[in-house]
């Protein structure tokens, strides 16, 4: 069991002190992760705040068959970041800082590695067109809506919903060839 | 729909692309499509790579006492909601004595009212509770006929939310919350025998509804946030 998941099992019990520290381990991650979908420290601090409630609350659900406890936790942080933006947010925004440090930090990542070394993930991500590629990782790190999207590749919504359920399709058959 | 059309929907979820309406028709259908849910976990365990792209960023030192402060609320757990029923109790019974009389005022007011005829033949060996939310219309009334050896509940204004139960609590101090039920739906009547509650008392009870998962609570205990409170009076003679 690791340290994350023990911290869980003890919060389900309504331990205090360890949902301090599973805090101070996992809250700058989330946070991190939280401001970047957000773009906006006064609602990421709102996010991070409902989410660790709902993990105080949930923390029994955990199931460590379904997820590592990082993923857990990063996905309940996420869920309550793009539910925050889409609820409240009608003006698409453009492209911004926080999008191109996603792009640059995928391409540090990749550029320059021995493909056989990269993560899967990583090496299915590489092989897709660009367009798609970039889709699905300002969506999932940088919180961009359709609309957004739209605007950042200057085509119709149409056409990037069609890039992410193309880029997701063959993210899949790369991930799983069995399929 | 199909098992592609689910994996893309469960995937534009996980990526953050569907609207909120979207998101929440989503969330509502993986709720009861295992497949739909096997989905969207196997995109959040696909995709969690992507989360280390993302630097750490350390949270505004105040946050931490925002979200303490937050997890002592008696909504948010039911530990500290029991603490926090357990001093209402201490308080109620001192301010029986005062709001009594307003209390039994209303009681009487509503029992007065048609659709309550059977309830208006009032004993000396009947107790009452109004439980609503701070003061708020009575969403629940609660009947103990000590003769008849009876405790009736009825939903007056309550609906539970859609895909959720509301569940009544008898509490005494220094003993565990029983359930009597679940009252999910306005014109719902319980009607349980006093001997189902072991050492039935009428000092010091609260009732209390929470909102628990659909079916009640999986764990015998209040689980959810409190939504009604009432405590047990004399009826009001007549």
């Amino acid at each position: 069991m690791d340290r994350l998941e023990a911290l869980l099992a003890s919060i389900a019990d309504g331990d205090r002190p360890a949902f301090r520290k599973l805090y101070d381990a996992a809250g700058p991650k989330l946070y991190g992760i939280v401001v970047r979908i957000c773009r906006d420290h006064g609602i990421a601090q709102d996010v991070l705040q409902d989410a660790f409630l709902k993990i105080w609350t949930k923390a029994a659900s955990y199931d460590a068959n379904q997820a590592r406890p990082i993923t857990w936790l990063v996905s309940i942080a996420r869920n309550t970041a793009i539910d925050a933006i889409r609820r409240s947010r009608e003006i698409p925004l453009g492209m911004d800082d926080e999008g191109r440090s996603v792009i640059d930090s995928f391409g540090q990542a990749t550029s320059g590695a021995d493909p056989a070394e990269l993560l899967a993930l990583r090496r299915c991500l590489d092989g897709l067109e660009r367009s798609q590629q970039e889709c699905l990782l300002l969506a999932y790190c940088a919180g961009h809506s359709r609309e957004e999207l739209a605007t950042r590749f200057s085509a119709p919504v149409g056409t990037i919903k069609t890039w992410l359920h193309r880029g997701l399709a063959r993210l899949r058959a790369c991930l799983d060839p069995a399929l | 729909m199909n098992s592609e059309e689910k994996f893309a929907w469960a995937g534009e979820y996980v990526l953050g692309t569907l609207t909120y309406d979207e998101r929440q028709a989503f969330e509502r259908a993986s709720a009861s499509d295992a497949d739909l849910a096997a989905a969207r976990r196997y995109w959040e365990n696909q995709l969690a790579e992507l989360n280390d792209l993302t630097p750490p960023l350390a949270p505004p030192r105040a946050l931490w006492d925002r979200i303490s402060v937050s997890i002592a609320q008696p909504s948010s757990r039911n530990d500290e909601l029991l603490v926090s029923l357990k001093r209402r109790l201490a308080g109620w019974r001192t301010a029986a004595m005062v709001t009594g009389a307003l209390a039994a005022a209303m009681v009487a007011i509503l029992l007065a009212r048609p659709e309550f005829g059977p309830y208006l033949d009032q004993r000396n060996d009947r107790y009452v509770a109004v439980i609503d939310q701070d003061g708020d219309l009575p969403a629940l009334l609660v009947d103990v006929d000590l003769a008849a050896g009876t405790i009736s509940i009825r939903s007056v204004t309550a609906d539970a939310p859609e895909g959720r139960s509301h569940e009544l609590w008898y509490i005494v101090p220094g003993r565990d919350p029983l359930s009597l039920g679940l009252v999910d739906r306005v014109g719902m009547e319980i009607i349980a025998s006093l001997e189902e509650i072991p050492d039935f008392q009428t000092a010091d009870v609260v009732f209390a509804i929470s909102n628990e998962p659909l079916g009640g609570s999986p764990t015998g205990a209040p689980t959810g946030q409190i939504v009604y409170t009432g405590a047990l009076f004399p009826a009001p003679g007549r």
